[in-house]
């Protein structure tokens, strides 16, 4: 057993919310509202409830074989070398996605705040720390999770409260206006990110937690994508109250531009370092239960006796993927607003229900 | 040229912090996968160093899905 | 040919044992034996007195004790039951002295050498007799302690005045004058190959976990040391991981403190030579508790969140400073941020410099005003107000702002009612600000992670240092952030795992024997 911790029903349901919130707090509004504009909100209510649906599809992969991870029933339902094969292709999911997850923080961190830092320096000195969490094994960083969520809810409701003054009704009218199509559109990434990233990683994670019944694990995931999506749906109103559609759309980072607008009283200003702290929070987080999962994923491919001596050589590929994944900022949007979500989607609704059906036959027939 | 000396001496530190804990591990597999990961990191990063173009993975995400973004998705919706 | 000597040499003597082993040497029939064999292992030091006398004018006998340990009035009328209330033409039998001759209230019968020696050394009187291979240990313990005095580390305003002192009996009466449960149980042990320091475990049976407790008992027993000479020692060796900033152990000198923390179904292992006892398990949030939280109304806990704000005022307020001012001038209000820069003008050093300079003159008064004779303390205050003050801002070497935020930083790390935890601040404070003058906000954040992530991987005895905010228990958080009033406190810490969980309740459970 490489993974000796097991973590409680409430720290998983933390983790997941966290992981929902994590990143698409802070890019995900511009790119929804690039497509839905001002009924940006309704896709985001629209996602929930495909979030949740998927929710139950992630429900029943879970159920096939509750005591071990993807990587390690794999080769049972798909044979030796497919299976294999397949865990590898899966595994290289949550490791591109650390990449990008770097980039992105190394683009908002010198575009924003630290204009003369390099961009390799950010994200070496994050990678470090995400080792040192994944290091320390699922059971820790998780906890620490647990330990900043209330630092997190506490700065999301002074966010909210300090930006209500703000609110402009007119700015989300009219509703629906331009049909239901772009609200349609603006979906695709509003369910590919928060939610479909969250839950395919996932099923490397089912088997450590501590359970009765399975069922305690479905009822945590409706909670947590529930919590998640509203509070980003909150987010994106927010955006939309205060800047109206098109603003907002035009904002790589909206919700960081939304912070600096908050003036109380005229001594408290320019407080943008919350939504920073936020989203540091979720993507730091995120990025440790990706790394996390293609470490622990790998060595179990390998058969190893320990992931710990891999997430150095990893984080190291890890860094050089992050800044070979974006040749310029243009084109790294676009495939990450337009064709990453494809991905998102392709893993979830063919990939995973490959694994249910394959597993389920498994099941029958043995 | 120092950044490839930085990054030697960074993967010789990392080798003898992780030293000791593999030689414990009885199971070459540990030993050998731990070697070659290092070896394309270090790989990778020198040539990254000297701008030598490497593959980027978003660029075969890009081929698959942009027929399918411009031809499913965009005629669909 | 000189070197082959001179190993020669050096085998031999390394084969001569230099020192005999005595715990298994047993006594000798003979008396003449004995006191010599005492005299010859103790190097026939000086405050070892031997009194040689005749019982009944025929049974020679030898009464040998320590001169300074021992109380040389109960040894007076030792000698004075054994030689002149014994006169009768009865011959007396070895039993009846230990049976109705000495008056003393505890005798101990031995048959080897090394426990005696322990116990002569520890101030007890040992009776040899002619003709027996047993000897008596009589407690004739008693020498010249500190009186119980008021809590110099831990004052409080309402509450007990008394605190430990050095002598370890003294400390466990204090213990038992708060508990009179029979279930507080006492252990007692030897560590220390030399000192053979007396170590006491207490626990009360039936509310502390078993398995913590084995886990104390088996860590203590696995100390190898010469001497141990205060709790400090211990505490290393039993601490679950050594390369931490953070405590994993907790000291106090207040045996009302202790008493409560056994109630709550911890351990304390109280250590003979010093007034700091230790208690085990112990987790963050304890040292930033003090024991008037408990005495005081309960609305006055809330100052607990005050404490957990100085605590990261003390940590981080330095550090946010350099972020603040070197990187992210923005942040700041333009009016302040005109004023802050006006006073920076003629500073010459970057705002890292500047804080640490400081910071480390802090440290420098800070450890002087420890170290120095008492008499001298007004001078430091009065070097220490010019240094850290308006001299130093009037030199231009430091900004006024700069000023504030060392003080405020030094008197915050204050407040920590825990020692211990002050000095872990400390040294994090000086890591935070490198990272600060390095990468910023971003770099303060980042560090935070790791130090969150460092916490969450701590253990202190299998309880996770951080319960129970993270594993998080809402029953538990009664007597974190703040503290309930007692009635509303029905239940004990649930992250000790005690097997009596119920605080309030008329009837104790009976503990399993």
């Amino acid at each position: 057993m490489l993974e000796k911790g097991r973590i409680s029903v409430a720290q998983f349901t933390i983790l997941i919310f966290l992981v929902t919130t994590g990143d698409s707090i802070l890019v995900l509004p511009s790119s929804v509202a690039g497509e839905a504009k001002n009924d940006a909100w309704l896709s985001g209510i629209f996602a929930l409830g495909i979030g949740l649906l998927l929710v139950l599809l992630f429900y029943q992969v879970s159920k096939l074989f509750p005591d071990l991870t993807f990587v390690e029933y794999s080769d049972r339902i798909f044979g030796s070398f497919l299976g294999k094969v397949l865990a590898g292709f899966f595994l290289l999911y949550p490791f591109l996605s650390v990449a990008l997850l770097l980039r992105e923080l190394g683009d908002f961190l010198t575009t924003q705040i630290l204009p003369h830092t390099p961009i390799e320096a950010i994200t070496i000195l994050f990678m470090v720390f995400v080792i040192y969490g994944t290091r320390l094994g699922l059971e820790t960083w998780v906890r620490a999770g647990q330990v900043f969520l209330p630092f997190f809810l506490l700065l999301v409701v002074l966010f909210f409260a300090f930006l209500a003054p703000q609110f402009h009704l007119d700015n989300i009218k009219p509703i629906l206006g331009e049909g239901v199509k772009p609200m349609l559109r603006g979906s695709l990434t509003f369910i590919a990110f928060p939610f479909m990233e969250t839950l395919i990683v996932l099923i490397m994670i089912f088997p450590y937690v501590k359970i009765k019944k399975q069922i305690e694990l479905r009822n945590a995931m409706l909670i947590a994508q529930t919590a998640g999506g509203t509070l980003l749906i909150l987010m994106m109103l927010t955006a939309l109250l205060v800047f109206g559609g098109e603003l907002v759309a035009h904002q790589q980072y909206p919700s960081y531009s939304l912070a600096k607008k908050i003036n109380i009283g005229k001594f408290l200003e320019r407080i943008e370092a919350i939504i920073a702290i936020l989203w540091l929070i979720t993507i730091f987080i995120k990025a440790t239960f990706y790394f996390y999962s293609s470490t622990l994923g790998l060595a179990q491919l390998l058969r190893l006796q320990d992931y710990r001596p891999l997430t150095f050589p990893l984080g190291i590929i890890a860094i050089v993927l992050s800044i070979e994944v974006s040749p310029s900022i243009t084109y790294y949007n676009e495939v990450i607003s337009k064709y990453w979500p494809l991905f998102d989607f392709t893993m979830s609704l063919i990939f995973i229900p490959l694994i249910l059906v394959f597993g389920l036959f498994y099941l029958k027939n043995n | 040229m120092w950044k490839v000396i930085g990054l030697l001496l960074v993967s010789a530190a990392i080798v003898q912090f992780e030293y000791s804990h593999l030689k414990k591990i009885r199971n070459r597999m540990d030993r050998w996968s731990f070697a070659v990961l290092l070896g394309v990191g270090l790989m990778l990063s020198i040539m990254k160093m000297y701008d030598v173009p490497l593959f980027n993975p978003l660029q075969a995400i890009e081929f698959i899905y942009k027929p399918i973004y411009e031809n499913v998705f965009n005629r669909v919706l | 040919m000189k070197r082959a000597k001179r190993r020669k040499n050096l085998k031999e003597h390394g084969s001569k044992p230099v020192q005999q082993n005595h715990s298994t040497l047993h006594i000798h029939p003979t008396l003449e034996n004995n006191i010599n064999e005492i005299k010859q292992s103790i190097g026939n030091s000086m405050d070892i007195i031997v009194r040689e006398f005749l019982i009944q004018e025929k049974l020679n006998g030898a009464i040998i004790y320590t001169k300074g340990l021992t109380d040389l009035q109960m040894v007076q009328e030792l000698l004075e039951s054994l030689m002149l209330q014994i006169n009768g033409d009865k011959w007396i039998q070895y039993e009846d002295i230990k049976k109705s001759i000495l008056t003393v209230s505890q005798i101990e019968e031995h048959k080897e050498m090394g426990q005696l020696l322990t116990g002569l050394l520890s101030g007890d009187s040992i009776l040899f007799l002619e003709g027996y291979e047993t000897a008596l240990l009589i407690n004739t313990r008693q020498w010249k302690g500190r009186d119980v005095s008021e809590p110099i580390t831990q004052p409080v305003v309402r509450g007990p005045q008394e605190a430990f002192t050095e002598t370890l009996i003294t400390n466990t009466a204090l213990i038992r004058r708060k508990i009179r449960d029979e279930n507080l149980w006492i252990e007692n042990r030897q560590i220390g190959t030399r000192t053979k320091t007396d170590v006491a475990i207490a626990y009360i049976n039936g509310v502390a976990d078993d398995a913590i407790v084995e886990e104390v008992r088996s860590r203590l027993d696995k100390i190898k040391i010469d001497g141990i000479l205060e709790g400090g020692y211990i505490e290393e060796y039993i601490q679950d991981s050594t390369y931490s900033p953070f405590p994993t152990v907790y000291n106090t000198e207040r045996p009302d403190t202790v008493a409560a923390n056994l109630l709550e179904g911890r351990i304390a292992i109280i250590v003979d030579g010093t007034p700091f006892v230790l208690i085990v398990p112990a987790l963050f949030v304890q040292f930033f508790q003090a024991s008037e939280d408990y005495y005081l109304r309960s609305d006055f806990g809330v100052i607990r969140i005050l404490r957990l704000f100085t605590f990261f005022i003390s940590l981080l307020a330095p550090s946010l400073y350099i972020a603040i001012t070197t990187f992210h001038q923005e942040m700041l209000q333009t009016s302040l941020l005109i004023s802050l820069a006006a006073q920076l003008e003629g500073i010459p050093f970057p705002a890292f410099v500047e804080a640490s300079l400081m910071a480390l003159t802090f440290e420098i008064l800070r450890e002087a005003g420890i170290r120095m004779p008492k008499v001298i303390g007004s001078a430091i205050s009065i070097v220490g107000a010019i240094v850290l003050g308006e001299a130093a801002y009037t030199a231009g070497l430091v900004s006024p702002a700069m000023v504030i935020v060392v003080s405020i930083t030094a008197i915050a790390s204050f407040v920590t009612p825990a020692f211990t935890m002050s000095i872990s601040i400390r040294i994090l404070r000086f890591v935070l600000m490198i990272f600060a003058a390095t990468f910023g906000l971003y770099g303060i954040l980042i560090a935070l992670f790791g130090l969150t992530l460092h916490l969450c991987s701590l253990r202190s005895f299998g309880v996770p240092y951080l319960s129970p905010i993270g594993p998080f228990n809402m029953n538990d958080q009664k007597d974190v952030l703040f503290r309930f009033p007692w009635p509303a406190m029905h239940n004990r810490p649930s992250f000790l795992q005690q097997q009596d969980q119920q605080r309030q309740s008329t009837e104790r459970k009976e503990p399993k024997r």
